[in-house]
């Protein structure tokens, strides 16, 4: 790009790269290979020594693991109901504070809060506020008579999931919109005024001006949001613990119980690098998307 | 107009509602005694107000060393973050050297590889170099795990600097290392201190590592101290407290996004965003 420089002052530029490098190997780089060394053996921290080499047999044991296929169904719902639901809410109430009315930085802030919040935090309140017997949703929802008595909401495993998800998205949700704020701001609005002046309505500016122009926005939010969704672990670990009848157990958390709680360390390896492989196949689709758009 | 502005405003009444109600509530159940916690019905306004548990947590735990520690380790992994990402990124948009985008799409996919998985490796490596309940335990790995996106979105803002300028401090006679110190990094700020946000509130909050990675007591973080906040009985379980901690320590970040909000959407803006 820039030919000015000198050759060897460009050479210089080769050791910018090297704290990156050398940090990544040294804690991304060579615990993947322990990994994956780790995957191959069977190996149970009740017995660390005897580790015989088993090849592939533990991520066939998870391929033909029902539980397994059921994580994965968990997580993709988990996945693409929260990403979904954060990207439609994300657009809208940026839009909405696009608009130049009074008081729009304070309510931008306010909307922006939960973010702050750590997921500890977070999921400790949606914890409480789901709560059977004394729980701010029970007592909500009773006091405007629209439930008849007091529901233990997270005894179902699958009103958990989407329990848990809504929690989830309450979190996430002012990430996006930061995105979307970052992506609408440099919307020119002669734009718009262009498209008024040629008859567009409301809907039809937001289809044919807005979201052509929010498209690389939104799929840089979608590919970050959904790797994060994916491997979602914080949030199901404080307020379910995976329960119940393993209704929230997503494939991060299945890996966790079999390093850490089965204490299985070849298992919980080789799921590990099925989950990557899953991301990874994810990560190529979408950057193949965003090379293809972003540039304009 | 004075319809679409109460429309405008009823929306974002609504969602600001839906943010703020478990906000409300920490708040609230923050000046008032553990056992409030445990009505039924849920109380929905203040009864009683008391300071017992901003002043009993700091009995409970010590909150003031865990934030400390969080303090340290959030800072060093957010400076460390951007002065590598920063010079990464710069090396990357003035080298156009075979490689570049794998380079770049390789540590983007190297981020996606999930946290909780990479915990027993992690700490079995840094249990063998006795690097358990040091700072640096954290410190490396949030560093790891912020350097993909601060790269990539510092590599786009430099792309984005006119050609012009650069060409100028050649003329000029400028290293490039000087080119990356004189005219990069200032020029570069608005993007710095977004990541710098970004990155500083995912450390901050962290979890998983910190827990697992200082097992001593005295170098919790403050999101695992407060987790580990427990009563002697279920029901002494200190409620009032824990929230009281979440929110001091949540306080910081909010005064941070609330200061730094435009900010932040003026750094992403002329970085990956705009692509």
């Amino acid at each position: 790009m820039w030919k000015v420089f000198r050759k060897e002052e460009v050479k210089f530029a080769y050791w910018l790269l090297i704290p990156t490098l050398v940090v990544l190997i040294l804690i991304i780089a060579y615990p993947i290979v322990d990994t994956f060394y780790l995957s191959l053996h069977r190996y149970y921290l009740t017995r660390p020594h005897f580790r015989p080499f088993i090849g592939f047999k533990n991520y066939l044991y998870f391929l033909q693991d029902e539980e397994f296929w059921a994580s994965i169904k968990r997580t993709l719902y988990f996945m693409s109901v929260s990403v979904a639901l954060e990207l439609v809410f994300g657009i809208l109430i940026a839009l909405l504070l696009m608009q130049k009315v009074k008081g729009m930085g304070l309510l931008k802030t306010l909307i922006i809060l939960p973010w702050a919040v750590p997921t500890i935090v977070n999921g400790a309140i949606w914890k409480w506020i789901y709560n059977a017997d004394y729980g701010a949703l029970n007592g909500l929802l009773y006091r405007l008579g629209i439930i008849s008595k007091y529901k233990a909401w997270l005894a179902d495993p699958f009103t958990a999931l989407n329990f848990v998800i809504i929690a989830d998205i309450w979190h996430t949700t002012p990430f996006v919109i930061i995105v979307m704020l970052a992506a609408l701001t440099t919307v020119p609005d002669s734009l718009y005024e262009a498209a008024k002046i040629d008859g567009a309505g409301a809907v039809r500016r937001f289809f044919s001006v807005t979201l052509p122009l929010l498209t690389p926005a939104i799929l840089v939010a979608l590919v970050i949001r959904t790797v994060e969704a994916f491997r979602v672990f914080d949030i199901i670990y404080v307020i379910t613990r995976g329960g119940p009848a393993n209704g929230t157990q997503v494939i991060a958390y299945q890996a966790y119980l079999e390093t850490f709680s089965y204490l299985h360390l070849g298992k919980g390896s080789a799921l590990s690098f099925i989950i990557s492989i899953f991301i990874m196949v994810l990560a190529v689709i979408y950057i193949k998307l965003l090379y293809n758009k972003v540039e304009y | 107009m004075m319809n679409r502005n109460f429309k405008i405003y009823l929306g974002v009444g609504l969602m600001a509602l839906y943010c703020l109600f478990p906000i409300y509530f920490l708040v609230l159940y923050s000046f008032e005694p553990s056992e409030a916690a445990y009505h039924s019905p849920p109380v929905f306004y203040p009864i009683a107000f008391t300071f017992s548990n901003y002043t009993g947590v700091f009995k409970s735990i010590p909150l003031a060393r865990y934030a400390l520690n969080s303090i340290i380790v959030a800072t060093s992994a957010t400076f460390l973050t951007l002065l590598f990402g920063s010079m990464a990124a710069y090396g990357v948009s003035v080298l156009k050297f075979r490689g570049r985008d794998l380079f770049l799409n390789s540590l983007i996919l190297l981020g996606f590889f999930p946290a909780a998985t990479m915990i027993f490796p992690i700490y079995k490596m840094f249990s063998d170099i006795n690097l358990l309940n040091n700072y640096l335990a954290l410190i490396l790995p949030y560093t790891v795990g912020g350097l993909p996106l601060t790269t990539w979105v510092m590599a786009t803002y430099f792309e984005n600097i006119p050609k012009d300028l650069l060409d100028a401090a050649s003329v000029d006679g400028l290293s490039i290392g000087g080119t990356y110190a004189k005219i990069m990094i200032p020029l570069s700020l608005p993007a710095l201190s977004t990541v710098a946000i970004l990155d500083f509130i995912a450390f901050w909050n962290e979890f998983i590592y910190a827990l697992t990675f200082m097992p001593d007591s005295n170098m919790r973080t403050v999101t695992v101290g407060i987790s580990l906040i427990s009563g002697r009985f279920t029901y002494q379980y200190p409620w009032g407290q824990i929230i009281a901690a979440a929110l001091m320590v949540t306080i910081p970040l909010v005064i941070m996004v609330f200061v730094a909000q435009e900010k932040i959407i003026s750094g992403l803006t002329a970085g990956a965003v705009k692509g």
